[in-house]
């Protein structure tokens, strides 16, 4: 953590930024900080085979959307995720309504809420620590017996959904696409978070269109939906611009 | 033609694509706008990776995949519908425990004792998962279903 605590603390930021807007979840949240960690380093040959960067990038946004799952939470009554809207059920079985109150009159919990989390963070850090050694003696298992273990936590994975075996077929499916995917160099992220991303972005890319369309509104007016495209456009360009400016660079080093 | 056809993927893509930005010419222009603007960009990328991988596939004449690799995929492959097969038929609990124990005992080439204690452990954790802890009760398959 401290060799590589710039990327510690952009993970971080990305991880609770991502856990406040509702719905997405922890997985786009690794996802995404495992796509910067990859894109921002000048070395990307390891990433993939056990690069140290790709494991903390992903845990430091797991653990700090949860602290930005709870600001619609208690805010506006949205859930970020599965936990929040749990905890959602449990504030409201107790009579609390969240939203204006929550931070107001009720402001004493909601610090309450942070400290448990930051307690939460501290303990479970702890306990890794301590339970280092016999968890790293798990690599020492000889892979074949693994396997069907692994296989067989995939299917009740899969299972247990919604309780058909459809839901295994389906997960097969995308298991040989994910394999193929792989023998073809193709990377599978960006599939995974469109899959997650794609019922919200279709939806309301719909809802928008056709309040466009009916002249409701108006988003090319809107300096929100402007700086929006704009990142976007940016974030799609600048790899591609960053690689080569990298190879103008070597290409200067090396001489002619 | 053999390195060509293993670069499959990205043409399977490109007709995706394709056929969505086709269809896409059917909705207004301000309904359309998006998905026209996404996909002309998504189609211009995957031809032109089209284009590289064609080119990687005409100056790649040795890299075809070894028979050594193919078979083991075929073997994963066989291995995975029998649990698939083995899931359809006896349930989530018997089906994994057969599937362990045939794995183990075949596949992985482990004596009868460890076989039969990792597809008993892998039953008892099924076992308590499901039937101990609150909600739905495992899948029982086919025949399951038919005794039951």
């Amino acid at each position: 953590v401290f060799g590589n605590f710039g990327l510690f603390l952009r993970s971080s930021v990305i991880g609770t930024l991502i856990g406040a807007i509702p719905g997405i979840g922890s997985s786009v949240a690794g996802f995404i900080a495992y796509g910067h960690a990859s894109q921002s380093a000048r070395d990307r040959s390891n990433f993939g085979k056990g690069d140290i960067r790709g494991v903390l990038a992903p845990e430091a946004a797991n653990d700090a959307k949860d602290g930005g799952a709870l600001v619609p939470t208690l805010a506006l009554g949205i859930p970020g995720g599965t936990g929040t809207a749990v905890f959602l059920g449990a504030l409201t079985l107790h009579g609390m309504a969240p939203g204006r109150e929550m931070l107001t009159d009720n402001l004493v919990l909601v610090f309450v809420l942070i400290w448990s989390l930051f307690l939460s963070n501290w303990i479970t850090s702890l306990l890794g620590l301590a339970l280092v050694d016999p968890m790293a003696r798990l690599s020492t298992i000889r892979t074949v017996r693994m396997v069907p273990v692994i296989l067989v936590l995939a299917v009740v994975g899969a299972l247990q959904f919604r309780g058909l075996f459809a839901d295994v077929i389906c997960a097969a499916a995308f298991g040989v696409l994910g394999y193929l995917m792989k023998r073809q160099d193709w990377p599978r992220i960006p599939l995974v978070i469109a899959l997650a991303l794609a019922p919200m972005f279709e939806t309301n890319l719909h809802l928008t269109l056709r309040l466009q369309e009916l002249g409701r509104i108006d988003f090319w007016s809107r300096p929100g939906v402007l700086v929006l495209a704009a990142l976007t456009v940016t974030s799609l360009l600048l790899p591609a611009f960053l690689g080569r400016l990298r190879v103008i660079r070597g290409r200067r080093r090396t001489g002619p | 033609v053999k390195a060509l056809a293993g670069r499959w993927l990205t043409g399977v893509l490109l007709l995706v694509a394709g056929s969505m930005l086709w269809s896409s010419f059917g909705l207004s222009r301000v309904s359309g706008f998006i998905p026209r603007a996404v996909l002309s960009a998504t189609c211009f990328v995957l031809a032109g990776q089209l284009v590289h991988d064609l080119w990687r596939a005409h100056s790649q004449t040795a890299a075809l995949e070894p028979e050594r690799q193919r078979g083991r995929e075929r073997v994963a492959a066989a291995w995975g519908l029998v649990l698939l097969l083995g899931v359809w038929l006896f349930g989530v609990v018997v089906g994994s425990m057969l599937f362990c124990l045939a794995w183990m005992r075949w596949h992985a080439g482990e004596r009868w004792p460890v076989a039969v204690g990792l597809s008993s452990g892998v039953g008892a954790l099924l076992w308590l998962v499901f039937g101990r802890l609150p909600g739905p009760g495992p899948y029982v398959g086919l025949l399951g279903e038919l005794v039951f």
